[in-house]
């Protein structure tokens, strides 16, 4: 079996319980113990909800970007794999920051959707998402595909910048950072939850490409038993 | 199917009835919650209801009744959809900033019954929890979908690889 196989096998266990305690400690404080805003009401809870996904979708493209990297590297196909499953849990956590976003902006911002320049690099970033997904079915060439997906991650880093310096460069609808160099603008009673979801969802991205890195390893390696290209995995 | 398999399947849905089991008991309490601290009464209701005590009422301030002195305030509140019930509101101290006239309040007080008017001592933000619901749902039920299918994936791929005798050429039909 391939190290980093063995690797993910022996910490998901330990990772998907942290994943599962952190996030259930935030939701009983997002939902039950952190008291309504003062301005929003209740709908600020979808906060403890929205944020961390969000920061999860970054954290999804930064580690296909550095994946991607190490492929071209070492063209080692279970990093690929890797890439494949980072790029997309990427896309799952995109599209749930993207929607938790839209429901949270109607009662707040009184319409589902608007040209802000957070709102439309965020949209970009999930577009890169699905067409890396899709240009990975498009090429027959297991080598080709990879190499290409790879190529593609890297150019696409460039919207991640954008994403998260969109509200300083540029006048943006979406509220500033919360937690910046400049200090921390958030009620304590309130901050305690996001941080406890935001760290479950990091655990919960780590756990989630664990398990679908194994999933698509042993889809491989199943289609190599039954005749496809032996050589582009590891048997060993 | 090998009793050690059979073990791990049984193991997997076991994990996920726990896992589920926690997380029903959370919206449990984020629904208990919503009943205790969020939900409120329509004047219609509160007048067809009369209850005791400490109440919460959702309603929308009637044109031309709010009086505001440095006593106190008292205005009519009517349903948010309009309608012909409204309820007189008492409202001693510093007036609150939305207290105005067509505003949509959520007031926490104790409503009298013999004079038919509530006595304000809390002004609560807008129970818009509808919003937060379909947010957590739409979240958190693909999720679990998501999780669930690659943990099975893994275990039944793994038994398919097993199951797999050897190399056979695509194409090739064993016979």
């Amino acid at each position: 079996m391939h190290r980093l196989i063995k690797i993910l096998r022996r910490f998901e266990g330990g990772v998907g319980v942290l994943a599962f305690i952190f996030i259930a400690l935030g939701l009983y404080g997002g939902l039950i113990a952190s008291p309504p805003d003062y301005y929003q009401g209740e709908v600020v809870r979808i906060m403890y909800i929205h944020v961390p996904f969000a920061k999860g979708a970054l954290l999804a493209y930064t580690t296909l970007f550095i994946g991607s990297v190490f492929y071209l590297w070492k063209r080692d196909p279970v990093v690929d794999n890797f890439c494949h499953a980072a790029a997309g849990i990427g896309v799952f956590m995109t599209a749930v920051a993207l929607l938790t976003g839209s429901i949270w902006a109607k009662p707040t911002w009184n319409t589902w959707w608007t040209w802000d320049p957070r709102l439309v690099s965020f949209a970009i970033l999930l577009l890169i998402l699905i067409g890396y997904l899709m240009l990975r079915t498009l090429v027959e060439d297991k080598q080709k595909e990879a190499v290409y997906g790879a190529v593609l991650a890297i150019i696409g880093f460039v919207d991640l910048p954008i994403v998260y310096f969109s509200v300083e460069w540029w006048r943006s609808l979406h509220q500033p950072m919360s937690i910046s160099t400049r200090g921390v603008s958030i009620a304590p009673g309130m901050l305690t939850p996001l941080l406890l979801m935001s760290i479950g969802i990091s655990f919960l991205f780590t756990y989630m490409v664990m398990i679908r890195t194994q999933m698509l390893y042993l889809r491989h390696l199943l289609g190599a038993k039954r005749g496809g290209l032996i050589s582009e995995v590891d048997l060993s | 199917m090998k009793l050690g398999e059979r073990r791990s399947l049984r193991h997997l849905y076991l994990r996920w009835g726990v896992m589920l089991l926690v997380l029903c008991l959370i919206l449990v309490g984020g629904v208990a919650r919503y009943y205790r601290d969020v939900s409120a009464l329509s004047p219609e209701q509160l007048m067809r209801q009369r209850p005791e005590g400490l109440v919460r009422v959702m309603g929308r301030v009637k044109a031309g009744t709010l009086n505001q002195s440095h006593e106190g305030s008292t205005f009519e509140l009517t349903g948010t959809e309009g309608g012909v019930t409204s309820i007189l509101v008492r409202h001693q101290g510093k007036p609150y900033e939305n207290m105005r006239a067509l505003k949509v309040l959520v007031i926490e007080g104790e409503w009298d019954t013999g004079r038919m008017a509530l006595s304000a001592l809390n002004f609560r933000p807008l129970p818009n929890y509808g919003f937060v619901t379909a947010a957590y749902l739409l979240s958190m039920i693909p999720l679990v979908l998501f999780l669930f299918h690659m943990e099975r994936s893994i275990l039944l791929l793994s038994i398919l690889i097993k199951e797999e005798k050897g190399y056979q050429p695509l194409g090739v039909e064993q016979t």
